[in-house]
């Protein structure tokens, strides 16, 4: 034992000192008995933490005696109720307003004035929810040395005392209770509020049956302690926060609520445990991969159900639902399901997000009075200085307020391309009924030295009315909070639900936003050359700010672009846009764009389920977000899905009425799914909007050659002022070989020098019958390209190759054939 | 005077003999320096319904005036004595408190296997981190060792004394000496835990 005497001192020393130790280092080379020894002093250690980390209690105020307050303020406090994890609470009489409270004192350490700051603050943002299901807060200040929460006295058994006495709830019972707690969680989140401690003895059940959810933020940690709070409920902790000691979020939240329903209905928790260590222990065994929890397989619990509180708890907090309003939108549909036991475990998110944003209101009407969706448009501000940079300022701030509203659920948020195309001298229910909306918001900014100001109007189309407005100023550096304040205090105007995005920081680099707007312009233009220049202005935009996650997902958007870049093997774009979508998604995890080109890369790696899953993901981050909704529409129509993908490329249109981009992807959804008639009418419908969009003419082309009528298509396609497989293709099916041939031999020439058109070339031999040339080409467009090979399913071009035994080995190749 | 520990110390059987004359000020400062430890102490050993049930600052309370004011029943019997001697006032007093409000814990069924829950309904914080096997094993550990090395380990690990404190509390020269004698002391505990398990 000699020669490690030394080292089991220092690790007893260590425990007694609070000082970090390495056990596996300390373990590493002892004899039997020290090791046995060390278990001893591991433990030891625990105790030693836990004591640590246990709140001092209430500060001595030298006296020693701390009788319950006679009054606090204007209160007179009649009587102690309980006492809570961070403070007590007592039953109380205001006689001002002639009612009774309850009153939470929270004692603050001297010193804490950001804990008692943070605590009011947080009182006084859940002062605003008004909501049957959340506690009212009536008041929340300090005096002396407490903070008081003056809040609503609720009373009645909690959950957990139900529990106790009657033993689980059924299947609908629960529903009906968690419907509740959703719609509860919800509206605290959107007024910026974390729950952090989600319990059944969090949540009392009044003589009416309904549920309010207590004791707000009571689990948040004392002053950046980073280990959980033992004297909380750890059972109910999300992994991440218990073991990883992340901060809270609304996915934690989420989870605990999770974690409560489980309990609910099985009278069980999904990850139990006999100590704390022994929990510590099963959630890292989960977090390494073992199997997520799953709930028993009862006939009573609904397969449904179980997959939603499942999805909830899941361990990885990226697959679980982002927000409580997602996971109330799945309980709400079993909720209302007639056959609901008997639905399939997969049921269309799609098809629920599509209600939810077309049939409007459900959510709300659960929440406050029923309301339709707020379809609002926001215009780019006037500009009140001359400044070079004039245009940018104005077009960024339209930008930047519009994918700051697209967040919210409940809000029809016209898309940029729309707004920055109508012409802004119409009156206002011109623009109004062009744009199909029932609000405007308007402005002015403008910079005067180091300062920036605005003035933010909303304005009601139908009578003109100012329904709201407000001043700003910040200083010019601070120009993107400006955008978050304004959008924010719209959506509180408006009373819009959301989520943290709102929070979310695109960049503090000025300079680097322009150029990501810039970029994003150039983006919608949807031309190959637009694509090179967005590129190089997103790039310039990371040199100025590396950490700018809508800018790295912008460049993976154009390397996901098959005809974007030249000279680039599809295999290096790829390697590219994995990276680029990887990094934003480490970066800002609630960015939809990020999502939607995680969801692309996976889908040019033919991880089908991966794929739709993300692009879900990310219209639950930005449900109003265009350009996503695009991207999945084109999705859904290549795996097939031609009904989903019209839906979605519809909403796209929605909420982008003007954009001929957003057009376009309905009518191309509509020609993926053979209505070449209808796609010919929203291409003209493009072209009106734009006379010269390209991405217009090709599709119209398309869509003649489908029908047969081979000079209309011609003429389209020489409209685009290049060759391109289509062109050729329509020559060889009018059966003008010689154009054809041409065509092949300029595309031939390209492709030598960039290795962009492989693809082109094969189509073109298609079209001429040369099926083995044919298919010489497709084998070399699979090695250069990004997304080519996976429009094989779908795309009618190929459809002169469909029987060949090798054009099935190549579906099977990219998993789009069984 | 916030927590007693920035103010030189003054012998706590000192501070006693002056309360116990009437002196106010040195009843504080016994307060100063023994409430923080205590209710640290009682907050890691109470389980979670008997805190709801009864505020464990007002019990610590109440332990420490009745010690103070009756102080002529104390003998200290050794260096680490009043340590001691508060913690058994507060038990009893705890165990009076919930025998007056006519309430027993929970749940306390050491043979149900589903005690999954007990994490929610009954255990304290220190049998959630170590486990109720364990902690048993520490408790009978410690009763093996000497009341010098019992009180030093439990006032550091348990209620938080500095070294200074521990040393007076428990008559060591200096706040070093009571340093090396809680890391000897806590080498033993670990020798009598791993000895409880064979």
């Amino acid at each position: 034992m000699a020669a490690n005497e030394q080292s089991i001192t220092e690790v007893a020393a260590a425990i007694l000192d609070g000082t970090p130790i390495d056990w596996s280092a300390a373990e590493t080379g002892v004899s039997e008995e020290d090791r046995a020894l060390l278990e001893e002093l591991r433990l030891l250690c625990g105790v030693a933490d836990v004591h640590r980390q246990l709140p001092p209690g209430a500060e001595q105020d030298g006296t020693g005696r701390k009788d319950h307050p006679e009054f606090w303020g204007r209160l007179r406090v009649t009587g102690r109720v309980g006492s809570g994890t961070f403070g007590d609470v007592y039953r109380a009489w205001d006689p001002r307003l002639d009612r009774e409270v309850a009153l939470k004192l929270i004692p603050i350490k001297t010193g804490s004035d950001r804990r008692s700051a943070e605590i009011i603050r947080e009182g006084r943002l859940l002062a605003r929810v008004r909501h049957p299901g959340v506690v009212a807060i009536y008041d929340a200040e300090q005096i002396e040395s407490q903070v008081g929460l003056c809040m609503e006295f609720v009373e009645g058994p909690t959950l957990q005392q139900r529990l106790e006495q009657k033993g689980p709830f059924n299947a609908s019972e629960t529903l009906e209770i968690g419907l509740q707690l959703c719609d509860a969680l919800a509206a605290a989140h959107d007024a910026g509020v974390l729950h952090r401690d989600v319990k059944a003895s969090n949540v009392v059940v009044k003589p009416d049956g309904r549920v309010v959810l207590m004791d707000f933020g009571a689990g948040r940690r004392l002053d950046g302690d980073v280990t959980a709070d033992p004297t909380g409920t750890p059972l109910y902790l999300a992994p991440e926060v218990l073991v990883q000691g992340l901060e809270a979020t609304i996915r934690s939240d989420v989870y605990s609520l999770g974690v409560l329903l489980y309990y609910m209905l099985t009278g069980s928790y999904p990850v139990t445990a006999r100590s704390l260590s022994e929990l510590h222990e099963a959630h890292q065994q989960r977090l390494k991969g073992s199997p997520a929890p799953r709930l028993p397989r009862h006939p009573d619990i609904p397969a449904r159900l179980a997959a939603s509180l499942e999805r909830a708890i899941d361990p990885d907090p990226t697959r679980r639902y982002l927000t409580v309003a997602a996971l109330g939108r799945d309980l709400r549909a079993l909720h209302k399901g007639p056959r609901w036991r008997s639905w399939p475990v997969v049921v269309s998110a799609t098809a629920l997000v599509v209600a939810v944003l077309v049939a409007g209101g459900m959510l709300l009407s659960a929440r406050t009075a029923s309301r339709e969706p707020v379809r609002i448009a926001i215009l780019p501000f006037a500009i009140t200085d001359d400044q070079s940079d004039s245009d940018v300022i104005r077009e960024g701030t339209a930008r930047g307020l519009i994918a700051r509203m697209q967040a919210y659920d409940n809000a029809r948020v016209i898309s940029t391309a729309s707004v920055l195309s109508v012409d802004t001298n119409l009156s206002l229910k011109e623009i109004g009924a062009r744009l199909g909306v029932s609000a405007v918001l308007t402005g002015r900014i403008g910079r005067s030295g180091d300062v920036v100001s605005a003035e933010a109007r909303l304005l009601r189309v139908s009578d003109e009315r100012m329904l709201w407005s407000e001043e700003y100023s910040r200083p010019a550096s601070e120009m993107l909070d400006l955008h978050r304040a304004i959008a924010v205090d719209l959506a509180e105007e408006l009373r819009l639900g959301g989520d943290e995005r709102r929070q979310q920081w695109p960049t503090h680099n000025l300079q680097a936003h322009a150029l990501y707007v810039r970029g994003q312009a150039a983006l919608d233009k949807f031309t190959p050359r637009d694509a090179r220049t967005a590129l190089q202005l997103f790039e310039r935009a990371l040199e100025l700010d590396p950490d700018y996650a809508q800018a790295h997902a912008g460049v993976a958007r154009v390397y996901l672009d098959a005809n974007a870049v030249p000279n680039l093997a599809g295999a290096e774009a790829l390697r590219r846009a994995t990276a680029s979508a990887a990094r934003a998604m480490s970066l800002d995890q609630w960015l939809p764009e990020a999502h939607s080109a995680a969801a692309a890369v996976h889908s040019t790696q033919t991880n089908w389920a991966a794929a739709d899953r993300e692009y879900q993901i990310a219209i639950d981050l930005g449900p109003g977000n265009a350009v996503v909704r695009e991207h999945y529409a084109r999705w859904l129509s290549l795996l097939g899905r031609h009904d989903e993908a019209v839906a979605q490329a519809r909403v796209a249109e929605l909420l982008d009425p003007l954009s001929p981009r957003a057009v376009m992807a309905v009518a191309s959804a509509l020609r993926f799914g053979r209505r070449y008639e209808e796609a010919i009418g929203y291409a003209h419908k493009a072209l009106d909007l734009d006379r010269g969009h390209p991405a217009a003419y090709h599709n119209l082309a398309l869509d003649y050659q489908e029908l047969g009528r081979f000079d209309e298509a011609i003429e389209a396609y020489l409209r685009l002022g290049r060759p391109t497989g289509n062109l050729g293709h329509a020559y060889a099916q009018a059966g003008r070989t010689r154009e054809a041939r041409a065509v092949i031999a300029q595309l031939e020439e390209r492709y030598a020098k960039d290795r962009l058109g492989a693809g082109d070339i094969a189509q073109v031999y298609s079209g001429l019958g040369e099926i083995d040339r044919a298919f010489e080409w497709l084998e070399r467009w699979s090695q250069t390209s990004v997304g080519g090979p996976i429009t094989f399913k779908v795309a009618p071009v190929w459809d002169p190759l469909r029987s060949d035994p090798r054009f099935t080995t190549l579906l099977k190749k990219y998993g789009l054939a069984d | 005077m916030t927590q007693g520990r920035d103010v030189p110390l003054e012998s706590t059987i000192h501070l006693i003999a002056r309360a116990r004359g009437g002196d106010n000020a040195a009843l504080e400062q016994l307060f100063a320096r023994h409430e923080a430890q205590l209710r640290r102490w009682a907050r890691g050993r109470l389980p979670h319904w008997a805190r709801q049930l009864a505020d464990t600052d007002d019990l610590v309370q109440d332990a420490l005036l009745q010690t103070f004011k009756r102080i002529e029943g104390f003998e200290p019997r050794g260096p680490g004595a009043l340590q001691a001697y508060l913690r058994q006032v507060l038990f009893n007093r705890l165990r009076d408190e919930l025998r007056k409000r006519g309430r027993q814990p929970p749940g306390t069924d050491l043979d149900d296997p589903a005690a999954a829950n007990a994490i929610e309904s009954g255990d304290s914080p220190l049998e959630q981190a170590i486990g109720r096997e364990n902690l048993e094993r520490y408790e009978a550990a410690l009763s093996r060792l000497k009341q010098e090395e019992r009180e030093a380990i439990v006032g550091r690990i348990e209620m938080g004394y500095t070294y200074q404190e521990l040393a007076e509390a428990v008559g060591k020269p200096s706040a070093d000496a009571a340093r090396k004698a809680t890391q000897r002391a806590l080498i033993r505990l670990a020798e009598e835990m791993h000895r409880g398990r064979e």
